[in-house]
C-alpha cells in the first residue's frame, strides 16, 4: 500500500486546454444515425443485465472469441476487474484483461511494440503517452470511417487529445484532469474560502494542520518517481509554465506543432523555482508517510478524513462517494488547481484511452475495433460510473442525471471545461516525457526529504533533462 | 562458540557425551529451534495469507485462528481478470523442464570431455566456463534483449529456453565434472579395450555411473530456470511469460489482490521445497560449484 | 591437474595404430564439449562484445531515431552521474550489511548445529527450505508482513511495546528490512557451507592439538579458522556475487524508494535501459558492473585453482 512507484494511476495530461471553447463538440454531422447503428450492431443495447444472461450469442461483441487487453490499475479498469464475469456475459466471449502498474504497464507497452506481432489486441494509453507511442499505434481514423463511429458525443479535448499528426492513435475511455478537493465542512467550520491560489492552500493547510486529531492539511503525491515527477510539471503549470520551452499562447502553450528549439527544459525558471519551494512547504502539512504517498493513497487518507484537501485526479472521487463508510462521502468540494502568482487557473487533463498496436495480427483488427466501441460506448460508460469510475467523456453521459447523482464531480469538470481551465500542455506529448517525469521525481524527492535546497534541485534537474535532450539530438 | 567447538569434536569421536550435554545441549536446541523457526515462518504467512479471506488479510491484530478459503486460489487460477495462472504456470513448466533438459544433455557431454580428455587449452576454457555462472542476469539484459528482438524471438518459449540454458551450462559442466573424475578409470579403460568408441563409453559407461549427479543437478537447474525474473520480465510478456512475469503483475493499490498473488506464490514454492528437502545431501556441493563437498 | 591419470591419451598411445585413436579422441573431444561452447560464445561472450558496442551509442528503446555512435559519452555521463554513484553506494552497502550479517550468523550457527544432539539433523534440514525460494515471492512475503498497517513484524514489534515502523518507507529503515530479507534467505545456506566444511575437518588434527596442550581459543584461532579459510571465502564471494546482481526484493519491496535509499545498482541499470528507457546508458553500467563481478569472479576462480591444485 506504501509504495510508491508501484501503481499509478491516474496521470494525465492532455489535450484539453489549447483550445477552451472547444467544449462543444466539433461538428461532425456524419453521425447520429450510424451510432445508432452501430450501437445495435454491436449489441451493446445488450449491456442490460438481463439481457446478457444471453451468453455467447451470435452476433455478440466477441461472439466466442477472446480478446486480449494491456490495462493498468486505473479506476475504469478496476471496475472491469470488478464486473468481468458480467461483462463477458455481455460481451459472449473471453476478455483477458492484463492490468498492471504504471511503470510496469509503460515497459510492457514499449516492448510488446518490438514484438514481431502484438501480444494484445488493445492497450490502454495515458494521454501524455502519444508522443511516445505514436510510430506503433494504429490510425483509428480509416475504422471510423469505414464503421460510422460517432465522435461528436466525445468531449472535444479528451478526442483531439488523443490525436497526432491528424491521426486518431486512440478512443477516450478514462480521460479526467487533475482537480483539489476540500473538505466543505472542514473550511465552513474555520472560516475558510474554497482556495483559489497556491497561498491560499498553504494558509488552509497551516490552519487545518492537526486542529483535529489525525487531520493532514494536504494528501499529495509525493512519492518517489512518477507520482512526484508529475506532480511538479502539473503544479509548475498552475505557476504558468511549461515543462520545456513551448510556443506561447493567449491561454498557455501551444503543443500542435512542437519543434526541436521547444526541446529545452524549462526547470530552472522562476516558476520551477516556486513550484519547488511550493511543494517543501506543504511537506509542513502533510499526513505521515507523505513520501511515498501517490495516486491512491492519497485520496484513501483523504476519504478516511486523514486529510482537509487532496490534489485528486477526478475520476477517483468514486473512492469516497461511492463509500458509504468514507468520511469524506458527499462532503467536498472541488476546484480547479490553485495557482500560483500571475498564472492563470489552469488543471491538466489526462487520463486513458484504448488504442491498438500497429503490429497486431491484421485479422484481429475489426474485433478489436469492435471492442473498443463496445467498452466505451455510453453504456458502457454509464455502467462504469456505478461501481467507482467517475468520469465521462461522453456528453451523453455526464448529463445523466443518475451519473451525476453517484459523481457529482461530473458537473463540476464539465464547467472547468466550458471555462477552459483544463490543459494539456503542462505534460506535453513529446517521447521524453517520461524521462523528464523520471528525472523530477528523483531529483524533487531528494529535496523534499531534505538532501537538496530547491535552488540546487531545480538546477540539477535542468542539467540532467537537458543532457536528455541533447542525447536524443534535437539541439 | 571455542567451547562448542572443541565439544562437538569430542562428541564427534563420540566421548564424554553425557557430561556435556546439560546447559550447552539446551542451549543448542533453543538456538537451533528459533532460528529454524524464523527460516520457516514466513511460509507459513505465505500458505496462511493464500487461505485467508480478504477481511483476514488485513486485521490488525493478525488472525491466527480462522476458517480456511480456497476463494483466492480459486480467484488466481478461474477468475482474476487477466489470464489464468495457470497459463503462466505451464510455461514456467515447459521452459523450466525443456531448459534442464538442453543444459544437462549438452553439459554431460562437455563435462565428460572436461574430466576425461585433455587438449589445449582446456583450463582456461573450464575456468572461463565457471566464470560465467557469476555473470550478473541484469548485466546482459540490454545486449541479450537486443539479440533477442533481432531474431524475431521475442515473447517466445524458445528464447527463453536458450538463455536459461546458458545460465545453467556453467553448473552442470562443474558438478559433473566432479562425478565424472570420481568414476575409476579403470571401467572406461576396459570398455576401451573391449572395442566401445569413446563416445559409446560416454553414453553407455560412464553417464550411468554419475545418474545421482545428473539428477541433482537437473533439479538445480530447474530451480534456478523456475525461479528466473529478469529475463522472462522483459523477453516474455503474454505467450511464453513465466510465473514471476505474473507475481511481477503485483500491484499493491490494488490492495484487493494479496490473497490471490499468495495463492500463486504458494504455487511457485511449493514444488521447490519438495526438491530442495529432495536435494539435501547435495544442495551444498552444487550451490558451491563442487568448492565444498 | 590430474590430467594425465584420467586421460585415454596414454593408453592409445602404444598401440600401433594410434594414429586413427588419436583422430578418433580428437573428435570425441569436439563433439562433447563444442556444443555447450557454442551456446556459451553465443549467450556470453558475444553479448560482452555487444554491450560494449551498445554502451558507445545513443540507442533508446521503441524510440523512431535510429541509434547514434556516442564514443564514450555514456561512460563520461555515468561519471557525473549522481544517482548511479548513490546507486553503488547502496549496493556496497547493501552487500557488506547483508552478507557480513550472514557471514557471522552462518558461521554461529553452523557450530550450533555441528553436534549429534537428537533432532538437530532434522532441524538443519528444515533451515534449508529458504534458500532456493524464488525471490519474488521472499519479496511478496515480506513486502506483506513489513506492512505498516498490518503486517506481522509490526504486529510483533508493537506487542513488544513498539509503535508502529513504516519499515519499507522510512530512508536507512528501508535498506535494512531488505538487508534482513536477505539474510532469511541466504543465513541457511551459509550455515550449510560451514557446517559441511567443519564435518569435513580431520579428527587427527585436534587430537595433535590437545595433544600438544593448545587450549580451546587456541584450538579455534591456530586450528580451526585456518582449516575454514577457504570455505570462508569460496561463500563469501558467491553471496558478495550474488548480492550485487539481485534486484527482485527491491522490485517488491521498494522500488528503490525512499529518495533512492534502496535503489541498488541493478534496479537502477533495469528502470534505465527498460523504463526509461535508455539502452546506451545501461551498457554503459553494464560494461561497469561486468568489470566489477569479473574481478569478484577471478577471486573466485583463483580459490578454486588453488585447491585443485593441492588435491
Amino acid at each position: 500500500m506504501k509504495q510508491n512507484t508501484s501503481t499509478r494511476p491516474l496521470p494525465a495530461v492532455t489535450v484539453w486546454e489549447a483550445k477552451p471553447q472547444s467544449l462543444f463538440p466539433r461538428k461532425r454531422h456524419s453521425s447520429l444515425l450510424s451510432l445508432a447503428l452501430v450501437g445495435v450492431s454491436i449489441g451493446f443495447a445488450t449491456l442490460n443485465a438481463h439481457a446478457a444472461a444471453a451468453t455467447g450469442q451470435a452476433g455478440s461483441v466477441l461472439d466466442g472469441q477472446t480478446i486480449r487487453i494491456l490495462a493498468i490499475g486505473d479506476p475504469v479498469f478496476q471496475v472491469m476487474q470488478k464486473i468481468h464475469d458480467d461483462m463477458e456475459k455481455m460481451a459472449g466471449g473471453k476478455i483477458e484483461l492484463d492490468v498492471r502498474p504504471f511503470d510496469v504497464l509503460h515497459q510492457q507497452v514499449l516492448l510488446n511494440a518490438q514484438n514481431p506481432t502484438s501480444s494484445y489486441d488493445i492497450i490502454a494509453i495515458d494521454l501524455p503517452q502519444f508522443g511516445e507511442y505514436k510510430s506503433f499505434l494504429l490510425d483509428l481514423n480509416p475504422l471510423i470511417k469505414q464503421t460510422g463511429f460517432d465522435t461528436t458525443d466525445f468531449h472535444q479535448a479528451a478526442w483531439t487529445g488523443a490525436q497526432v499528426g491528424g491521426k486518431q492513435l486512440g478512443i477516450p475511455i478514462q480521460p479526467h484532469p487533475e482537480i483539489l478537493a476540500y473538505r466543505k465542512d472542514l473550511f465552513e467550520e474555520a472560516g475558510l474560502q474554497p482556495p483559489v491560489t497556491t497561498d491560499d492552500v498553504l494558509a488552509a493547510a497551516k490552519k487545518l494542520h492537526n486542529s483535529k486529531p489525525g487531520l493532514a492539511g494536504i494528501a499529495w503525491n509525493a512519492a518517489r518517481g512518477t507520482p512526484l515527477g508529475q506532480t511538479f510539471i502539473q503544479v509548475m503549470g498552475s505557476f504558468g509554465q511549461a515543462p520545456i520551452d513551448l510556443p506561447r499562447t493567449d491561454h498557455g502553450f501551444s503543443i500542435d506543432n512542437i519543434k526541436p528549439e521547444n526541446m529545452k527544459p524549462m526547470i530552472d525558471t522562476p516558476a520551477g523555482l516556486a513550484t519547488a519551494k511550493y511543494l517543501k512547504a506543504l511537506m509542513d502539512y502533510s499526513p505521515p508517510g507523505i513520501l511515498n504517498m501517490a495516486w491512491d493513497e492519497r485520496v484513501r487518507v483523504f476519504a478516511q478524513g486523514g486529510a482537509a484537501m487532496t490534489y485528486i485526479w477526478s475520476g477517483r472521487s468514486a473512492i469516497y462517494e461511492l463509500d458509504p463508510q468514507a468520511t469524506a462521502r458527499g462532503k467536498v468540494g472541488y476546484v480547479v488547481h490553485p495557482h500560483g502568482p500571475n498564472a492563470a487557473p489552469v488543471s491538466p487533463l489526462g487520463g486513458w484511452n484504448l488504442g491498438i498496436p500497429s503490429n497486431v495480427d491484421k485479422s484481429r483488427i475489426p474485433l478489436a475495433w469492435k471492442v473498443i466501441t463496445w467498452l466505451t460506448s455510453p453504456e458502457m460508460m454509464k455502467e462504469y460510473t456505478k461501481y467507482g469510475d467517475c468520469v465521462s467523456p461522453r456528453h451523453s453521459v455526464s448529463q445523466d442525471p443518475e451519473v451525476v447523482m453517484h459523481c457529482p464531480v461530473v458537473p463540476v469538470v464539465d464547467e472547468m471545461a466550458s471555462k477552459g481551465e483544463l490543459a494539456d500542455w503542462q505534460r506535453p506529448p513529446v517521447p521524453e516525457l517520461q524521462q523528464i517525469v523520471d528525472v523530477l521525481g528523483s531529483v524533487m524527492h531528494e529535496m523534499l526529504a531534505g538532501k537538496r535546497t530547491p535552488e540546487d534541485a531545480v538546477k540539477e534537474s535542468q542539467q540532467q533533462i537537458d543532457r536528455i535532450m541533447r542525447k536524443a539530438g534535437y539541439y | 562458540m571455542t567451547v562448542g567447538l572443541v565439544r562437538s569434536k569430542d562428541l564427534k569421536a563420540g566421548v564424554r557425551r553425557s557430561a556435556a550435554a546439560w546447559p550447552i545441549g539446551t542451549l543448542r536446541y533453543l538456538v537451533a529451534a528459533i532460528f529454524t523457526g524464523f527460516c520457516l515462518f514466513p511460509f507459513y504467512v505465505i500458505v496462511t495469507t493464500a487461505l485467508k479471506t480478504e477481511t483476514a488479510i488485513f486485521a490488525w491484530p493478525p488472525v491466527w485462528n480462522f476458517k480456511p478459503t480456497l476463494q483466492s486460489f480459486y480467484n488466481a487460477l478461474f477468475v482474476f481478470g487477466g489470464r489464468s495462472a495457470i497459463f503462466y504456470l505451464i510455461n514456467s513448466v515447459i521452459i523450466s523442464a525443456v531448459s534442464t533438459f538442453v543444459a544437462v544433455v549438452l553439459g554431460a557431454m562437455a563435462a565428460y570431455g572436461f574430466a576425461r580428455f585433455s587438449f589445449a587449452g582446456k583450463r582456461h576454457l573450464a575456468f572461463w566456463i565457471l566464470s560465467t555462472r557469476f555473470a550478473p542476469p541484469v548485466a546482459f539484459i540490454v545486449p541479450i534483449y537486443l539479440m533477442v528482438q533481432k531474431a524475431g524471438m521475442l515473447d517466445s518459449h524458445i528464447a527463453l529456453i536458450l538463455i536459461y540454458t546458458a545460465m545453467n551450462l556453467s553448473l552442470v559442466i562443474w558438478i559433473l565434472r566432479g562425478f565424472f573424475s570420481e568414476i575409476p578409470i579403470e571401467i572406461e579403460e576396459a570398455a576401451l579395450v573391449d572395442g566401445y568408441s569413446r563416445l559409446q563409453i560416454f553414453w553407455r559407461v560412464a553417464l550411468p555411473l554419475v545418474r545421482p549427479g545428473i539428477v541433482s543437478t537437473a533439479i538445480l537447474s530447474a530451480i534456478f530456470s523456475w525461479n528466473e525474473f529478469l529475463y522472462a520480465m522483459v523477453l516474455t510478456q503474454s505467450k511464453a511469460a513465466t510465473l514471476p512475469v505474473y507475481l511481477a503483475g503485483f500491484s499493491n493499490s490494488m490492495g484487493l489482490a494479496w490473497g490471490e498473488y499468495m495463492a500463486v506464490g504458494t504455487m511457485a514454492v511449493l514444488p521447490i521445497l519438495i526438491f530442495t528437502f529432495a536435494l539435501q545431501k547435495h544442495l551444498v556441493r552444487g550451490l558451491t560449484f563442487g568448492a565444498v563437498k | 591437474m590430474e590430467a594425465s591419470r584420467t586421460d585415454y591419451f596414454s593408453l592409445g598411445e602404444p598401440k600401433p595404430d594410434s594414429m586413427k585413436l588419436a583422430v578418433e579422441r580428437r573428435r570425441a573431444t569436439w563433439l562433447l564439449i563444442a556444443p555447450a561452447f557454442v551456446v556459451l560464445l553465443g549467450l556470453n561472450l558475444f553479448p560482452i562484445v555487444y554491450a560494449l558496442y551498445i554502451s558507445c551509442h545513443y540507442w533508446m528503446l521503441a524510440r523512431p531515431q535510429p541509434p547514434r555512435f556516442a564514443g564514450l559519452s555514456n561512460y563520461q555521463e555515468l561519471f557525473f552521474d549522481a544517482r548511479f554513484r548513490n546507486s553503488v553506494l547502496v549496493s556496497l552497502k547493501f552487500i557488506v550489511l547483508a552478507v557480513g550479517i550472514e557471514m557471522l550468523l552462518g558461521f554461529g550457527l553452523a557450530f550450533v548445529f555441528n553436534t549429534r544432539l537428537r533432532g538437530m539433523a532434522t532441524l538443519r534440514k528444515l533451515t534449508l527450505l529458504p534458500s532456493l525460494v524464488m525471490p519474488l515471492v521472499v519479496g511478496l512475503v515480506w513486502f506483506y508482513m513489513f506492512n505498516e498497517n498490518f503486517g506481522i513484524v509490526n504486529w510483533f514489534w508493537v506487542v513488544l511495546g513498539g509503535t508502529r515502523v513504516p519499515f519499507l518507507t522510512q530512508g536507512a529503515l528501508a535498506l535494512l528490512s531488505i538487508v534482513a530479507t536477505d539474510v532469511w534467505q541466504w543465513t541457511p545456506f551459509v550455515m550449510l557451507v560451514f557446517f559441511a566444511a567443519l564435518q569435513a575437518l580431520p579428527e587427527y588434527v585436534y587430537e595433535a592439538a590437545r595433544i600438544d596442550g593448545l587450549s580451546g581459543s587456541q584450538i579455534f584461532f591456530r586450528v580451526t579458522l585456518p582449516l575454514l579459510r577457504p570455505a570462508i571465502l569460496i561463500v563469501l564471494i558467491i553471496r558478495a556475487v550474488d548480492a550485487l546482481r539481485s534486484l527482485e526484493l527491491v522490485f517488491m519491496m521498494t522500488k528503490g524508494g525512499p529518495a533512492g535509499d534502496t535503489e541498488v545498482l541493478p534496479w537502477y541499470l533495469y528502470t534505465t535501459g527498460f523504463m526509461s528507457p535508455d539502452l546506451g546508458y545501461a551498457a554503459a553500467m553494464a560494461v561497469l558492473m561486468l568489470a566489477l563481478v569479473t574481478i569478484l569472479s577471478q577471486l573466485f576462480v583463483r580459490q578454486l585453482e588453488s585447491r585443485e591444485v593441492t588435491r
